[in-house]
Formats: C-alpha cells, structure tokens, sequence
C-alpha cells in the first residue's frame, strides 16, 4: 500500500511539472511581454511578425491616421452636443433634432469607413496570413464599437486628442 | 532392547521401505512467485511487477497535464490579445475618443 501512494505521489509530481512546463513554454514570450505591458505598437510587431520595415510603414501609418482621427473626433464632438442641445431645448423643432441625429449616425459611419480602411492599410503591410489575422482580430470590433473599453495601451506615439 | 529378530524384521521392511511421492507440476512456478513476492519488498520491485499498468497511468496523466497547462497557456494569451485589441482600437477609433473627451 505504501508503494502504490508513493508511486501515485511521484506521477502527480511528475505530471504537474509537466503541466506547469507546458503553461510556461506554450505562446511566444515576446508577444506575452508585450501584452503585459500593454503595448500596443510592441503587440503588432511580435504577433503578427512584422520585419523593421513593416514595423515602420505601419507606425507611419499610424501617425498619420491620428489626424484624420482627431479631426472625426472632433467632429463627432460637435455634432453630439448639438444634438444634446437640441434634445434638451424646450420645445425644439423635430425636423432639426431628426437632422441633427442624422449627421451623428452619419459622422460615425464615416468613422467606421476610416478605422477600417486604416486598419487595411496597416495588414496590406503585413504578410498575407498574419494581414488575415489580423483583420479578423480587429474589424469585428470596430463594427462593435460601442463594446471597446477607453484605452488604456501605449502606441508609442502622440495621441493628439 | 528388542530381541535380535525383531531387529532383523524392521532392518528388512526400513530397507525395503520406497517413498514415491507424487511430482508437484506447480513446484517451479511456486518457487518463483515466492522470489516474486519477496522481490515487492523494495519500490523498484513493486514498480517492475506493475509497469504495464503504472507506465499507461504515467503516460496518461502527463499527456493530459501537458495538454491542460497549454490549453490554459492558449487561453490567457487570447483573453489578453482581446484586451490588447479593445484597447489598441479604442486608441485608434474616433467615435470612442469622442465619447471620453470631456
């Protein structure tokens, strides 16, 4: 009997290095160490591979996409309130406050074109497959937008907002 | 003391006396499990005696061990790409910036 706990000892010891090994080493360390740290640009480059010249097109992409964001941002911003403004006025005409929510859905159409056709922009410069991976990773959500929590990631640059 | 033919007489049926016992068939393979049953004294005994049935335990439990350590690996890895995602294009996405600028 004492044979058999040892023996059944020693394959639970066994076994659980193994699992723990198996945790340790499955995925790639350098995209762990990114996620860990949050960092987006550092995330796109392990993930999905991207040689220095990839890395750098998409970073250059990146910043010049952050204008055209700030300027739908800022857009949005402005149509928004009107809105709000017009829902909050007593007495407001209908016609106005219908077009005013007409220009905030349409702002944020123009929105989702833009995001999604600079995140193709971003796997065109990636290979084939991880192109493919990443769309699939990236463009249900922007059609979800409402789901996205506030950022909270570096991308190693100047967010002008 | 025995009178001389009484002597005589016992001398004559001991040396004439024949035990024929009849041949045990399981004597050998007796006689092994005895050395068989010592030889589990020790752990490297009792492991020789049930390696077919320890080796597939051992087998078993490790491939699934391994299998449940990289599952697990897999999981947290895709649960903080999500994240990553929801935060990269939460960076990217003006409808959300909008949203959080006072």
């Amino acid at each position: 009997m004492k044979y058999l706990i040892s023996t059944l000892a020693l394959v639970a010891v066994v076994a659980a290095a193994v699992g723990y090994m198996a945790f340790r080493t499955s995925g790639d360390t350098a995209v762990q160490q990114a996620l860990a740290k949050g960092d987006a640009m550092e995330w796109l480059r392990t993930d999905f591979r991207l040689t220095d010249a990839q890395f750098a097109a998409i970073k250059k992409l990146h910043d010049s996409y952050s204008v055209v964001c700030e300027e739908h941002c800022r857009d949005i911003q402005t149509a928004t309130r009107t809105r709000n403004a017009l829902k909050a006025a007593p007495g407001s005409d209908p016609a106005a406050l219908a077009a005013a929510e007409r220009r905030v859905a349409e702002l944020r159409v123009v929105c989702e074109s833009a995001i999604a056709s600079h995140v193709r922009q971003c796997a065109a410069h990636m290979s084939p497959e991880a192109g493919e991976r990443y769309l699939a990773l990236v463009l249900p959500k922007i059609k979800d937008f409402d789901h996205l929590a506030p950022p909270d990631v570096q991308l190693n640059r100047q967010h002008r907002h | 003391m025995n009178p001389p033919d009484l002597n005589d007489s016992l001398s004559r049926t001991l040396a004439s006396w024949r035990v024929n016992p009849p041949a045990n068939p399981n004597f050998r393979p007796m006689v092994w499990q005895r050395i068989r049953n010592h030889s589990r004294d020790t752990w490297a005994g009792y492991l020789r005696a049930h390696l077919l049935g320890w080796s597939v335990a051992a087998g078993l439990a490790i491939v699934t061990a391994g299998w449940a350590g990289h599952s697990v690996a897999r999981a947290q890895l895709e649960s903080s790409r999500e994240q990553m995602v929801v935060n990269y294009l939460g960076n990217l996405d003006p409808r959300v910036m909008a949203k959080l600028r006072p």
